[in-house]
């Protein structure tokens, strides 16, 4: 990824005011704003005003770290296995800015962990865990249950 | 899906857009229902992101619920009736409203499998002329029937994204073979081909050639008796294949030794592909399997089901087969051929011994080999005619990455020693903790009723089941269901439990959803009281019927099909596509969904 041009730089400024200056190189992975600093914009600043610093400057690291190519595919691994280690607010909130900025890597990678942690559990456990609200009435959730045990399968192996 | 895509803010309050975002990357089939019970949310992602489905049986539901339920799907397999050969044959299953519906709403199917059921030329042509037909990827017609090589033809004509097409053990109205020229002038995409074990047999080499030839990503050629000396010239052409099954050999009758020898040197010049790891040669004879040697060692699949070897022979072939992982054969294989597969084989991770008409048999010396021998299988479907305890108590000792256990006695002698199994199967079931499915078709005094509950006890994670000629009263299925909470599909034979205790049984077993009996004892029982229990549990009395089955010589054998019972959960309305042999009782309940 590394730019043949001297670096040009791209100033962000999340919602609560501070700004990142960050290499063109590194912010290019932002799909979703991409245009607005390719758009000869470069200089002024480009407003992030759903994002907190505290997320933007972790999703900057991140996007840091994948765009250096000469960090080697161990060593990045173990980076992202580190980066997820986070609360689960935090972790959520990276989604969140991942889904907004539209960068792929960093969503397949925040997703599927909060996805493996899905893998294995009860209904109950998932809404313990990520203290959802159950709206379905108890008549409903029978119901509910009913249909998805008994009629729609994914896959029923080897029958 | 998504709003927060582009430049619209995300309300830092609404979780929509971040589930939204996690849920596709559910992906295992027990998670993706899960989701679907969190809560309404989620449920409501669940529906819209679901790519594939499986309905078990295809009165589960109605083709427009599934659209609305899962309007995104882009794979569903549906299956007909639970088993072609007991049911009878007009049973119904027809797959017209699911096409209809199929390509009607679902714009975004790309794979598309029937197993068991109806399919008819307009159902084909309907597929053909539509834009679902110009996208469709993969289309299996499993075990179906109904439909002849007009039907195909449209599909082969129209379809040109289709990389799999799959008509194994179909049964198909062969009309002319110019299906399959259409295909090779029409596709240049096809990945898998499959027509083995159909009747299909107007196929010229010259076009499977030509398929080769347009085709770059041919992986897995399946197809009916063409000599293989004849396809010299597809295999030159079929760099990428990987699998190649049925092609027949020694089809012409052989006179002399001389014969014999001008035989063997045109097979030996078949030019198999450098990537072949995968075979099955229908009639593969003892004299012949040294065409096979060279590349025996790179077999990673190898089918003998068709084959005419001896036990010799089998042990010889086998010898030279150290990377084998799925094996498929006939009983004639002996305990020889499991002690060289055993011993060589030890990747193996599926395999499974069919009956065959000569029965030298496989007994449970030949479990004990394999059990000892071949640690990695994880599939295990085997046919004997003797069987032990202790055999089965091996199997739970070295078995442990199991998960498919399908036993099937034949017996010729009266008595065996070794009966009831009881202990044996107990001690299979703890010491196999993977197991999802379990067949044990035994013999009368082959499991008692405390075998059955033992059974029940130790089966946590078993999925399916069929058992054949176990228990010995009401008592044994009581037991039995009292513990069972993963059994989804139950299927029992030859057992002489009444109609009130099978019954009883569907109402403690939790996941039940499909349940086929084939003979029980009439009780009168009160079935309303299971419908009153169970909503949307409908049940299908089928009367014994004569029926006509083809013998160990081909020939048909009337034999008394015992009275059955069907029952399943179903949304949909009760069907009346039945024959008369078919009487449904349908529970008086009915809720929406």
């Amino acid at each position: 990824m590394s730019s043949t041009e001297a670096k040009k730089m791209v100033v962000l400024k999340s919602f609560d005011g501070v700004t990142f200056e960050v290499e063109e190189s590194v912010a290019v992975q932002f799909e979703s704003i991409r245009h607005m600093f390719e758009d000869n914009l470069a200089g002024s600043v480009i407003p992030l005003s759903n994002i907190k610093s505290e997320i933007l400057s972790k999703v900057i690291d991140y996007c840091k770290r994948h765009a250096d190519d000469t960090t080697d595919e161990e060593d990045l691994k173990a980076f992202d296995a580190d980066f997820v280690k986070v609360e689960h607010g935090t972790l959520f909130d990276i989604i969140r800015a991942a889904n907004y900025l539209n960068i792929k890597s960093l969503l397949d990678l925040t997703c599927q962990t909060v996805a493996d942690m899905i893998k294995g559990k009860t209904p109950a456990e998932i809404r313990e865990l990520f203290n959802i609200s159950d709206e379905f009435t108890p008549e409903e959730e029978e119901e509910a249950s009913i249909i998805t045990r008994f009629i729609y399968m994914d896959r029923y192996a080897d029958c | 899906m998504s709003k927060a895509s582009g430049s619209g803010k995300i309300a830092a309050t609404s979780d929509y857009p971040l589930w939204d975002c996690v849920i596709p990357y559910v992906k295992e089939p027990q998670d993706r229902a899960t989701v679907s019970l969190v809560c309404k949310q989620w449920h409501e992602i669940d529906s819209l992101t679901r790519k594939h489905v499986t309905i078990a049986l295809c009165y589960a539901a109605t083709p427009d619920r599934l659209s609305r339920r899962f309007p995104n799907l882009e794979s569903l397999k549906l299956e007909g009736q639970p088993r072609t050969s007991r049911i009878p044959s007009d049973r119904g299953c027809y797959a017209t409203p699911w096409i209809e519906e199929i390509v009607k709403s679902f714009k975004k199917m790309k794979a598309l499998h029937l197993r068991r059921m109806i399919v008819k030329d307009s159902d084909l042509e309907l597929i053909a002329a539509t834009a679902i037909g110009k996208g469709l990827e993969v289309l299996k017609l499993d075990k179906c029937y109904g439909f002849s090589t007009n039907g195909l033809l449209h599909i082969c004509r129209s379809l040109r994204s289709l990389m799999t097409l799959d008509m194994e053990a179909s049964t198909i109205i062969e009309n002319d073979g110019e299906w399959l020229q259409e295909l090779a002038l029409n596709n240049t995409v096809l990945e898998n081909l499959n027509f083995y074990m159909t009747n299909l047999v107007e196929v010229k080499s010259g076009d499977l050639e030509l398929i080769a030839k347009n085709c770059p990503s041919l992986v897995v050629v399946k197809i009916n008796d063409s000599d293989i000396a004849d396809l010299v010239g597809f295999f030159r052409n079929a760099a990428a294949l990987e699998e190649f099954c049925g092609s027949c050999l020694g089809k012409q009758p052989i006179g002399s030794e001389g014969d014999q020898n001008a035989q063997l040197e045109r097979y030996a010049a078949v030019p198999f592909p450098q990537r072949l790891c995968s075979l099955g040669l229908k009639y593969l004879s003892g004299a012949e399997i040294q065409i096979v040697f060279p590349f025996a060692a790179r077999l990673k699949k190898l089918d003998l089901l068709c084959a005419m070897l001896d036990t010799e022979s089998h042990c010889l072939l086998l010898e030279r087969c150290p990377n084998l992982e799925m094996l498929q054969a006939r009983a004639v294989i002996g305990d020889r051929g499991l002690e060289v597969v055993a011993q060589i084989c030890k990747k193996l991770k599926r395999l499974r011994i069919a009956h065959g008409i000569l029965v030298e048999g496989v007994t449970h010396r030949g479990l004990i080999s394999l059990s000892q021998g071949c640690l990695e299988l994880e599939y295990l479907a085997i046919v004997v005619t003797d069987i032990t305890n202790a055999s089965l108590e091996c199997v739970g000792i070295h078995l442990k990455k199991l998960y498919s256990f399908r036993l099937r006695l034949i017996v010729n002698q009266e008595t065996i020693a070794n009966f009831p199994l009881d202990y044996g199967v107990r001690s299979l079931l703890m010491g196999c903790h993977k197991l999802t499915g379990l067949t044990l078709y035994l013999q009368s005094g082959g499991l008692t009723d405390v075998g059955l509950s033992y059974i029940g006890k130790y089966s946590p994670k078993v999925r399916w089941m069929r058992l054949g000629f176990v228990g010995e009263s009401d008592n044994g299925i009581k037991e039995f269901s009292k513990n069972l909470p993963s059994l989804q599909k139950l299927e029992l034979r030859g057992c002489r439990f009444s109609e009130g205790a099978l019954g009883d049984a569907i109402l403690r077993l939790p996941s039940l959803r499909c349940l086929w009996v084939q003979g029980y004892t009439k009780s009168g029982a009160d079935w309303d009281k299971v419908h009153e229990k169970r909503p949307k549990w409908i049940t299908e009395f089928i009367s014994a019927t004569q029926v006509a089955e083809p013998n160990e010589n081909g020939e048909d054998v009337s034999f008394e099909n015992k009275a059955q019972i069907l029952a399943y959960y179903s949304l949909a309305d009760p069907r009346t596509d039945f024959p008369s042999t078919v009487v449904p009782l349908i529970s008086k309940v009915t809720i929406n969904e």
